[in-house]
Parts: C-alpha cells; sequence; structure tokens
C-alpha cells in the first residue's frame, strides 16, 4: 500500500507548476478542493461521501491568502523531504519543524497547530493522497482484540493473547499485514468502557468476532483498520455507539466517511456497516426508560442538522432522528448494565445480532 | 463727550473697575474715571487691564496696538497691508519699536488728535466688528513710552499725496494733550504711516506670548496682509500674503435691544439726533419698531417717553433694557460680519502651517443673548510645521516632538494671553478628538484655529483675552470644532488607507524570503531567480487597478468567510 513512489513526482509537478507561474510573471496560485458540506455529495449507490468539483484558488498576492499561500508551500516541501529520506512524522512534530520566525518581522511561519493541520488536510486533497503517504502520522486512538494474526514490522501479533488491554491500533495502518482471521463479524464499539467489559467477558471468543474500541470518534489509522479488515475478510461490520446525534455521528464517519475526509471515503469507509445499537427502540425493548438523559440543546439542534444530511436520508434514520427530536432523550451504552453487567454482551448484543435487529 | 462723567466720584470708578467680571465698556470707563486729573496716575494703575504686565507682555501689547491700527488704516483705504515690525535692542529690556504700515495714512492737521489724545479714535460710538480697542490702544502704547522712557515718539505719515510729515511728540499727560515738538515736511512719493518709540520694561522672546507668535497669528487670520518682523539680532522674518483680494469691510450696525447694556443705551442716548426717548429707541436700535417702542413703554410705568434721551439718567437706561427683555425681537442681522472665509483660512494655513492635512469650517452666522451677532471659523491643520515644538523626556533623554495646539482669535486678532480662562479653549477641550481619528489629543501634532467674529466679543475681563462662556457661543464653537474634525478625519481616514497599504506590501515582501526557499526544493528552480520574480510580481501586482479591486473584494470576503468557504464546523475532527 504505501508506494512512495508516486507521491514525491506529485509534489514536484505542484513545485514544477509554481515554479513555471513565477517565472512566466503570472501571481502564483494553487488550486483546493472546497471542503465545506455544499461541496460534499453523497453516492447513493457506494454509500459514501465524496468531494464535488468545487475548488478555491490560493494565491500568493492576495491579502487574505499570501500567508496560507506560504504556509502550504513550506508543508509541502516539508513533506518532500519526509518521503524522500523516509522519515515518518507525527502532525505535530511536523508543526514544530515547520514553525519559525519571518526575517525582519514578529511573525511566525506557524502560529500554532491549528494552522498546520488545515494546510496538511489541504495538500492531501489538492494531491489526492492520504497523509500517511505523506510520512505524516495523526494521533492514534483505538484498540482490538479477537482471533485474529497480524504481521507488523517483522512481528507477528496475536489479538487474541493481549490480556485485557487488546491491541492498540498504530496512527499508520498502512504496513500491517492481516495474516488470519477466525471471525465472523467485526465489532466496533464506541466506548472504552463498553470494549472493557466485552473484553473482559471475552465476547469475541464466545461470539466469533473481532472487537474494535473507537474511545469516541474513530481515528484515522481505526478508522483503515475497520476498511482493512472488511476488505481482506468481506465481514459484515456492526458498530454499537450510544444512542445519541455523536454516537449517530460516529457510525456514519465510518460507514459513509466524513466532510473532511470526503476526498478518502475510498480508503477510509466501509459502507456495507450496519448500526447494532443503542436505538430509541432499544429503550423500550430492553427496558431502559428510566436510565435516559435529557438531550440538551446542543444534542437537538446536531440531530436536526443530520436529519438534513443526505447520508441520513434512509427511513429508518429518518425515523430514529425523529424520535429523538420528539423524545427529547439519549441514551448510554453503559445504561445496559442498569439490568445487570454482563447484559451487554450475553443478552442485548446477541439477541440483536441474531434478530438482525439493525439499522442501515 | 465726557460731560456726563463727571458726577460719579473716584470710589465709585474704581468700584466699577474692579468689577472684572461685568462686561469692560470703555467708554463708561473713561467716562466715570477719567478727569482732568493725572492721566499718568490713571495709567498707571490700570496698566494690567490695558495689557502692560510684565516685560513680555508689554512689548506683544505694544506691538499688537500699532499692528492693530495698521492694518485697520489699511482695510479703510481698500489697501493690501504691508506691515513692517522692528526691534532694536538698546540695552536689557530696553528697545526702540517701529512699527510701519501702508494703510491711508494721517493728514497733518490729524496726527495730535488722533495720536495724541485718549479716546478720539474713529471707531468710537460705532457698533461694528473690529480690531481695535477703541480709541485708548495706540494712545496707551503711546503713554507707555512716555512712562517707561520720558522720550516722545516719531511719526512719519503720508497720504499719498506727495508730502512726507515727521512729527515727534509726547503726550501732556495732566492735561490728556498732545505736545508736538516738532514737525517736518518734506517731499516724498510714498503712502503709510510708521511710528517709532523708545520703551523699557519690554522683553523679547520666542515664546508663545511673544512678538513673533502674536505676528505669525495676525498672518494666519490676515491671509491678505504681509507682515514682517525684524528680531532685535537683526534676523528678518516675513509672512507673505497668500490671498490677494480685500476682504470686504465689515458694515455698521445698529446695536439690538437684547444685546445692550444700560451703559451702552446711554452712551447711545447721549449722541442721538431723536428729541423723544421713543424715538431714540426706534431708530437708534435695531429691529425696534414704533409698536415695539410702546411696549416697552408700557413697561416702564413713570418713565416719560416724551423726554430728551440727552437727560436719560443710568437708572432710567436699566428700567429700559429690563423692559427689552419681556418683549419680543426679531433676532438681529447678521449681514454685517465679515468672516475670514473658507478658502482664505485654507490658504493661509498651507501658507503658513504647511499641514500634512487641514480642514476648515465657517459656520452661518448665529446670535447669542438673543440679541447680539456672531460667527464662528475653525481651522485644523495637522501635522506639517502644525502643533507647538516640546522636548519629550523619553528614557531620560529629551528629544523633539509636538503637541497640540489652540490659536484663538477675535475678530482676527490673536488672543495670547488667559488661555486657560477662555470659552475657545474649554470647548476645544471639551471635543472627543478620538472620533476624529486623533487618539491623543494633548500630544498630537495639531493646530486648531478658531475665529470669534461680533460686533460685541464678550470678553471675561477688561484685558481682553478671554472669550466668556456663553452658552450659544459654546454650542456654536463645540458645532464648528467637530464639524471640522468630521473633514479632517475623512482626511485622515485616506492616510491610514495608504499606511495599510504599504503594510500589505510588506506582507506580500516577508513571504518571498520563505516562498523561493520552499518552491526552490520541489522544483529545483534556483532560489535567486524565484526571489527575484517574485519581488517583481509583488510591486508590479500592486500598481495594477486590477489589484485593488482583488483586493477590495479579498478583504471584504476576509471580514466575512474564510478564502476557502463556510467550512462546517464539524465534531469529528480527527486529529
Amino acid at each position: 500500500m504505501a508506494d512512495k513512489n508516486p507521491i514525491v513526482p506529485k509534489l514536484e509537478k505542484l513545485g514544477r507548476e509554481v515554479s513555471e507561474q513565477i517565472k512566466k510573471g503570472e501571481n502564483p496560485y494553487v488550486s483546493i478542493p472546497v471542503r465545506a458540506l455544499s461541496n460534499v455529495k453523497f453516492n447513493k449507490e457506494k454509500k459514501t461521501l465524496s468531494l464535488g468539483s468545487q475548488e478555491s484558488k490560493r494565491y500568493f498576492v492576495n491579502v487574505a491568502h499570501a500567508r496560507k499561500f506560504m504556509q502550504t508551500m513550506l508543508v509541502s516541501s516539508f513533506c518532500k523531504e519526509l518521503v524522500e529520506h523516509d522519515i515518518h512524522a507525527s502532525i505535530r512534530e511536523a508543526y514544530y519543524s515547520l514553525k519559525r520566525n519571518i526575517a525582519g518581522t514578529h511573525e511566525n511561519t506557524f502560529e500554532e497547530q491549528g494552522e498546520s493541520d488545515p494546510i496538511i488536510v489541504d495538500l492531501e486533497v489538492m494531491l489526492d493522497i492520504l497523509r500517511e503517504q505523506l510520512h505524516l502520522n495523526a494521533d492514534r486512538s483505538g484498540v482490538a482484540a479477537g482471533k485474529v494474526i497480524i504481521s507488523d514490522r517483522g512481528d507477528t501479533i496475536d489479538w487474541s493473547k493481549l490480556g485485557s488491554g487488546g491491541w492498540s491500533v498504530p496512527s499508520n495502518v498502512e504496513d500491517i499485514k492481516i495474516k488470519k482471521v477466525d471471525a465472523k463479524f467485526v465489532l466496533v464499539v464506541e466506548k472504552n468502557a463498553t470494549f472493557d467489559r466485552l473484553n473482559e467477558d471475552r465476547f469475541w471468543e464466545k461470539h466469533d468476532c473481532i472487537l474494535v474500541g473507537t474511545h469516541g470518534q474513530a481515528a484515522r489509522g481505526t478508522k483503515r483498520l475497520i476498511h482493512n479488515l472488511h476488505q481482506k475478510t468481506n465481514l459484515p461490520v456492526y458498530v454499537f455507539t450510544d444512542a445519541d446525534a455523536y454516537g449517530y455521528y460516529i457510525y456514519s464517519v465510518i460507514k459513509s466517511g466524513s466532510i473532511n475526509l470526503a476526498h478518502a471515503s475510498e480508503e477510509f469507509a466501509t459502507p456495507s456497516a450496519k448500526f447494532i445499537g443503542l436505538t430509541m427502540a432499544d429503550i423500550e425493548n430492553y427496558g431502559l426508560e428510566k436510565y435516559t438523559i435529557r438531550a440538551t440543546d446542543q444534542d437537538l439542534k446536531r440531530t436536526r442538522e443530520m436529519l438534513k444530511y443526505p447520508w441520513f436520508a434512509a427511513k429508518e434514520w429518518q425515523e430514529e432522528l425523529k424520535t429523538m427530536v420528539e423524545r427529547k432523550i439519549k441514551a448510554e451504552q453503559e445504561a445496559l448494565a442498569s439490568r445487570h453487567l454482563k447484559f451487554v454482551s450475553e443478552e442485548y448484543l446477541p439477541t440483536k445480532i441474531k434478530k438482525k435487529d439493525f439499522l442501515p | 463727550m465726557v460731560a456726563e462723567g463727571k458726577g460719579v466720584n473716584k470710589e465709585g470708578a474704581k468700584e466699577r473697575i474692579s468689577d472684572s467680571t461685568s462686561e469692560f465698556n470703555s467708554e463708561d470707563f473713561f467716562q466715570k474715571t477719567y478727569k482732568e486729573s493725572n492721566v499718568a496716575e490713571f495709567f498707571r494703575r490700570n496698566l494690567h487691564m490695558l495689557g502692560y504686565a510684565g516685560p513680555l507682555k508689554n512689548l506683544t501689547t505694544i506691538v499688537h496696538e500699532f499692528v492693530t491700527n495698521g492694518l485697520d488704516a489699511c482695510e479703510e483705504g481698500n489697501i493690501l497691508p504691508e506691515i513692517a515690525v522692528e526691534l532694536e535692542s538698546l540695552g536689557e529690556r530696553d528697545m526702540v519699536v517701529s512699527i510701519q504700515d501702508n494703510g491711508t495714512g494721517i493728514p497733518e492737521s490729524y496726527i495730535p488728535k488722533l495720536l495724541g489724545k485718549m479716546l478720539s479714535g474713529t471707531k468710537f460710538h460705532r457698533y461694528i466688528q473690529s480690531r481695535g480697542q477703541q480709541g485708548i490702544g495706540s494712545v496707551g502704547a503711546i503713554m507707555f513710552a512716555h512712562i517707561t522712557t520720558g522720550q516722545p515718539i516719531k511719526i512719519i505719515t503720508s497720504t499719498g499725496n506727495g508730502t512726507i510729515v515727521t512729527a515727534v511728540m509726547d503726550i501732556d499727560v495732566k492735561k490728556n494733550e498732545p505736545i508736538i515738538y516738532q514737525m517736518l515736511k518734506s517731499k516724498g512719493k510714498w503712502r503709510g504711516t510708521k511710528i517709532i518709540a523708545h520703551y523699557k520694561d519690554v522683553l523679547y522672546q520666542k515664546s508663545e506670548q511673544g512678538v513673533l507668535e502674536y505676528l505669525r497669528r495676525t498672518a494666519m487670520a490676515n491671509p491678505h496682509a504681509k507682515i514682517s518682523l525684524k528680531e532685535p539680532d537683526g534676523n528678518v522674518i516675513v509672512f507673505e500674503r497668500s490671498a490677494k483680494k480685500i476682504p470686504p469691510k465689515p458694515v455698521e450696525m445698529q446695536p439690538h435691544p437684547l444685546g445692550i447694556s444700560a451703559d451702552d443705551l446711554r452712551g447711545l442716548a447721549i449722541n442721538t439726533e431723536a428729541r423723544k426717548i421713543s424715538t431714540f429707541l426706534s431708530t437708534g436700535l435695531s429691529r425696534v419698531s414704533s409698536g415695539k417702542a410702546a411696549e416697552v413703554e408700557k413697561l416702564c410705568s413713570g418713565l416719560d417717553f416724551s423726554a430728551d434721551p440727552k437727560g436719560m439718567t443710568h437708572q432710567q437706561a436699566e428700567r429700559i433694557v429690563k423692559a427689552f427683555k419681556e418683549v419680543k425681537f426679531v433676532s438681529p442681522s447678521t449681514e454685517g460680519l465679515v468672516p475670514i472665509g473658507e478658502e482664505r483660512v485654507e490658504e493661509s494655513l498651507k501658507n503658513i502651517l504647511k499641514p500634512n492635512f487641514y480642514s476648515v469650517v465657517t459656520r452661518a452666522p448665529s446670535v447669542f443673548r438673543g440679541g447680539i451677532p456672531f460667527q464662528v471659523e475653525v481651522g485644523l491643520a495637522y501635522e506639517g510645521e502644525a502643533g507647538r515644538a516640546v522636548t519629550i523626556k523619553e528614557d531620560g533623554r529629551t528629544k523633539s516632538g509636538k503637541a497640540s495646539e489652540i490659536m484663538r482669535f477675535t475678530n482676527r486678532v490673536p488672543l495670547l494671553f488667559d488661555a486657560g480662562g477662555c470659552a475657545i479653549t474649554t470647548a476645544v477641550k471639551s471635543v472627543e478628538w478620538k472620533r476624529y481619528h486623533i487618539t491623543d489629543f494633548e500630544n498630537s501634532p495639531i493646530t486648531v484655529i478658531v475665529n470669534f467674529i461680533s460686533p460685541h466679543v464678550p470678553y471675561t475681563s477688561a484685558g481682553k483675552q478671554a472669550l466668556s462662556e456663553d452658552e450659544d457661543i459654546m454650542a456654536e464653537l463645540r458645532f464648528a470644532l467637530m464639524d471640522a474634525g468630521r473633514k479632517l478625519k475623512s482626511h485622515l481616514a485616506g492616510v491610514r488607507r495608504e499606511q495599510m497599504k504599504q503594510r500589505r506590501r510588506d506582507l506580500f515582501n516577508k513571504y518571498i524570503p520563505e516562498i523561493a526557499r520552499a518552491v526552490s526544493k520541489l522544483s529545483g528552480t534556483a532560489e535567486g531567480t524565484l526571489k527575484d520574480k517574485l519581488q517583481k510580481l509583488v510591486s508590479l501586482r500592486l500598481k495594477s487597478k486590477e489589484f485593488e479591486e482583488e483586493e477590495e473584494a479579498a478583504l471584504e470576503e476576509d471580514g466575512q468567510k474564510g478564502p476557502e468557504g463556510d467550512r462546517e464546523k464539524e465534531e469529528e475532527e480527527d486529529e
């Protein structure tokens, strides 16, 4: 996957284009696809998000663009060095490497990481490559367990023999080889606590599955891992989150991709993923009425926004979101522990899977 | 002329004089105080009221009196004034002052009367916008020479008839009569008047209250005049005229009943040709019809309005003036006022202060106390030679800097003293200059010029150096200052724009080294080539009109949203 060769020529091509513009006396610019809701398309067939054709031009001689143009050139040339010398850097390291005083001013090339991060995404989108290919790593978070054997930089790792902690998913999974899988499905859970519960109960062993914890919104490495597992094994992927707008959105990003990463849905999304719970219906079906939480205005606002997203247009989701807005409640995964601690692993999940009680 | 004053004793006069808060009326003042007794003694006792208070002020007052006379003489004759002041030092606080004008000149027979006798000027009993101090000014200056050196003065004058008269004269202070020591006539084609006088207790200093500053300000308010000064060290400073047109003459007007005091009324009554008080009122005052005079009469029961106005007592005059306040009169005419005019003030500012920015406002005439017309003019000069030069202490070092400066004028005459008690100063300080892009007024290179025009200037005291804080006057002063402030602001906004442009230029140039290095690494093109090309590009693009528009658009866009469009705040940030 990590084919470095096409990356350097892409960066060089960008440099040549800008250099040619400068030599001709033109105002140099780069074209960047617009990363905004207005330029995101939902492909109903593929069930993934993709970027539209809107592009914005970033010029050097333009009061509003000059600084970002300079930063774009700096990030590009930095990435070229990384790839050429085969070094990897975190996006925070990249920020520190690029930050310096601009001669004759009190200004720095970058003042905070919040400036360099978006430029990195710009570059990904511009060149249609992933930051991993630019040798830049995002922060990691995510954990996996199950009857899976992989190889990582020459080490062979058996996910079933990693005790209570599980396998920590690195930020870059491009070089990880999946050697052997003995499972019937992949279960992705939002919360660490739920992952720990299911791991302690050896749910993955009893039900022949691969367990992946995302710890909130899935990091790039984790999304890529889920995508790769599905690609490799074609196992069904079930996602288990809280019953709230935030949880539902975590599911949609794993399934269809995100607005910010719409250009890379092909690499990150798992369109066949299904939502296992918690749903509004589960609250009645599993007697959790007394264990719901009042939805905040923020939650309701977000839910109403999501009602308009084309990737939540399915009838079931519209009903689900509307119910949430009407009842003004939400529920956590852990609410299932109100019945008893092992209720989630012994009754709730097995019942849902058996009945195929999923949302699309 | 002094017949009515004879009954008043000295005590009464003193009382009146010491009442400095009430308006000073020279006519009344002299009528009551001036007797055959010792004029010099009177003069000495009241020096401070006439502007003689300390050696610095003495010299400024002397110059002021003669220059004012000179300017008036030119105005009378419709002549473009050319005033030359020469100061020759004879020792410490010992100086010969000579002042020459190119005015109408004084006919031979008038010389003793005009210059040798107090209260004999042509401006007496006239209600008119005028510079002078109504008949005491130049005589006072001559008297001051007599007191300090005992020397006679020399007058050279000609009406341009081919004869030049040179007179050496003094004042018999006991009799208030001129003494002519010598009167020579010679042939010569020249017109004007030159006065040469010897003084002690005078000091030349380049300060805010000194002669140079007085003349500089006089030049500013009289842009049609050429004024020169030869300093005691021989250095000559010339203020060239910036306007070639002589301003129209102020028109004499009748006083309005609401703008008159009992003393004024009695002064007028003495000189009227009317036989009855009722006719006197309807012919001698503005806006008083015979109907209105009858209304006044009704309010003064027991007072015989068919009596001879010449016999009017002070008490009667007071009753009539009191009755005026209860009758409705049409506001006075403002036609007699002659402002310097916006164009002229502008020329004058440019000529003398050479400011980078300026604004000028001449307000429409207005009325105070219901009966006295007045008009306010304001000029603001910013940067250039505007503002007062000061030394600033910074980190233990002193360096020269600028502070704000207020130039006050009444009927074009600069006021150099009593700034703190003047309505003009109060008005200037009450304006919120921040609103007009002048953030620190006190320490800004700004000169504020205010000219107050009226046939009757309400001074706070006999010194005639400060305007009293009348409500109507304060309001007009403030309006004029704010109008001018607004105008200046739009100029300054233009500058700020220019400065912003410069900053934008720097904004591009400072990124060039970074961009050149990065693009060179990416493309292999030489860094130097890229730098060169980028620098040329920036200077070229900044000149193009297209850029201006592009930039405007970018700025607008930047103000509303980022250049990449409405990037949604998503909660799903994965970094």
